[in-house]
């Protein structure tokens, strides 16, 4: 599972200096949290389009904790990029009020697709592409919130297990303060990935990098002596969450229909 | 067979996709380069003049042997060999993957890709035909044979070239990088790997063209490299950077090591014709 990041670097750099010119956009907006992968996305960006072309949003609600919002400032400032801190309470806390819920769920996702929502507006103030950050195991696993924090445009890491990501992040020379963080989403206070999940990334990663990298099945895991629950927990979790990685199913009529036969690539006529 | 030094340009490409015309200026811009730089041929990647992920867009973008896109390439040609890549369609209306060979005026040879990969990320069947020749023709580079991407991973093609006489392989690819544990994408090993078996054995330079860029998020990984009749790489092109690359060939090379190592003197085409006819051994 071992990546060779300086090679990894190489080829996201040029992948996001392609795709982004490509479309004849310039710039990438990034929303920073404070966290791992979307430090690691803004120091990838920052090499690929330059301190220039990077705006970074930090996007605090009220719960958010003011740890992770001061490192996201650093980050920005030790990057040199514009950033813009805009504090999302308000719109959120009045939905909230005229529809009231204390489902944590329901309040999180709403936040999650909120800084979406502010970051794709952005992007078109800033006439920039949102540089997503969602790695291959939240996007395996489904541990993210459906067009909220999984919306980008281009997704630099969405080859990388999070193990992954922290080989990269030591490379690019991201600040060990992040680096040591424990993971968190932080949609509500003392929230955390593993807690959440009911899993280890170290294990997740192992399981999913085994399964579908080196194409091995549950029986295979299971004599390689892993935990049958946790096996069968990582692969529901894949399943079900399979939606999260499609466009919305259309039903076929005509003889040429959007997502089955009309077969065209993303990169057409840019 | 040519003999004593030729100079070849290697155009490390990235296409725009689905754009034969900006592809065509493209190409221009690089054979005037190649012939500024004292080069006898140039050699562009598979699908050069379309881009690899067309999906439907073939049907917008295949074009015929005498389409008049064609007609510069046949006028440069004066001045430099070319090589190039396209969506060809038959006279049948079939669409191909193929290539296209110029010299001296002429359009001299059009390739159809044999293998097409329709596995995992690749689905060429659904779009293309396999073509089903194989054939070197003459350059003055000597008898030359083209292969296409995944062709040239199948040593019985780079063997029937062989059979049939070529000692310059040319071998055009868009190869999707892939595998980043080691020093370098383990795609590329592949390639070399054979590269460097065919020159060695065959007694032939091969020359490997791939593409740079990105589509749709696949990344092609350029290391365009030439190999020589002792088996060693001896030209690279570094990864993901598009650029015109120029290779000295000491043709003298190849000629002796037809001679001294005499692998084509001693393969006995007949005995391996009779092994395969005597069909498989089914113990």
């Amino acid at each position: 599972m071992k990546i060779n990041s300086k090679l990894v670097e190489k080829t996201l750099v040029e992948f996001l200096k392609d795709e982004i010119k490509k479309f004849g956009f310039k710039k990438g907006v990034i929303g920073l949290s404070g966290g791992l992968d979307s430090t690691v996305a803004a120091f990838l960006g920052v090499r690929a389009l330059g301190k220039d072309n990077i705006v970074a949003l930090i996007l605090p609600y009220k719960t958010s904790n003011k740890k992770n919002i001061d490192d996201a400032e650093d980050i920005a400032k030790i990057l040199g990029v514009k950033y813009f801190k805009i504090d999302i309470t308000p719109q959120i806390d009045v939905y909230f009020k005229n529809n009231p819920t204390d489902n944590k769920l329901l309040i999180g996702n709403k936040i999650a697709r909120e800084r979406m929502s502010v970051i794709f507006d952005y992007s078109a103030r800033e006439k920039a592409m949102v540089i997503g950050t969602s790695n291959k195991t939240e996007l395996l696993l489904g541990y993210g919130t459906w067009y909220g924090d999984l919306a980008s445009s281009v997704n630099p890491l969405g080859d990388l297990y999070k193990t992954q990501i922290f080989e990269l992040a030591a490379h690019l020379g991201v600040p060990e303060k992040i680096i040591k963080k424990t993971p968190s989403a932080d949609l509500w206070p003392g929230q955390t990935d593993e807690d959440e999940m009911g899993l280890k990334y170290e294990i997740a990663d192992k399981v999913l990098y085994l399964i579908f990298d080196k194409r091995k099945t549950r029986e295979d895991l299971i004599s390689m002596g892993y935990d049958n629950k946790i096996v069968d927990k990582i692969l529901n979790l894949v399943k079900r969450y399979q939606f999260k990685r499609v466009l919305p199913i259309i039903p076929k009529l005509s003889h040429r229909t959007i997502g089955k036969d009309f077969l065209y690539p993303r990169d057409w006529g840019v | 067979m040519g003999s004593g030094s030729k100079i070849i340009a290697i155009s490390q490409y990235k296409p725009i996709l689905g754009d034969i015309e900006k592809n065509i200026d493209k190409h221009i811009k690089s054979i005037k380069k190649a012939i500024e730089k004292g080069a006898e041929l140039i050699v562009f990647p598979e699908l050069s003049l379309t881009g690899y992920l067309l999906r439907d867009l073939v049907y917008d973008i295949a074009i015929s042997k005498s389409s008049n896109f064609l007609d510069e390439f046949k006028l440069l040609s004066k001045k430099i060999d070319i090589l190039i890549g396209f969506v060809e369609k038959a006279e049948d209306k079939v669409i191909y993957n193929s290539s296209a060979y110029f010299s001296r005026g002429n359009l001299i040879d059009i390739y159809r890709k044999i293998r097409l990969p329709n596995f995992g990320m690749f689905e060429e069947k659904r779009f293309f035909k396999a073509g089903e020749q194989l054939k070197p023709f003459k350059t003055r580079f000597g008898k030359t044979g083209i292969l296409i991407c995944r062709d040239f991973l199948f040593p019985s093609l780079a063997y029937s070239y062989f059979y049939k006489g070529a000692d310059f392989l040319i071998s055009i690819s868009n190869s999707p990088l892939r595998g980043v544990e080691g020093e370098e994408y383990s795609s590329q090993k592949m390639w070399e790997d054979a590269g460097k078996v065919y020159s060695r054995f065959f007694s032939m330079f091969v020359v490997y063209v791939n593409r740079v860029g990105f589509e749709d998020g696949f990344g092609f990984a350029g290391g365009s490299f030439v190999s020589d009749p002792d088996g060693q790489i001896i030209f690279r092109a570094p990864f993901l950077e598009e650029d015109l690359y120029v290779v000295e060939l000491d043709l003298s090379k190849r000629d002796k090591a037809r001679t001294v190592y005499a692998y084509y003197r001693d393969e006995d085409f007949e005995q391996i014709k009779r092994f395969i006819n005597e069909g498989r051994d089914e113990d």
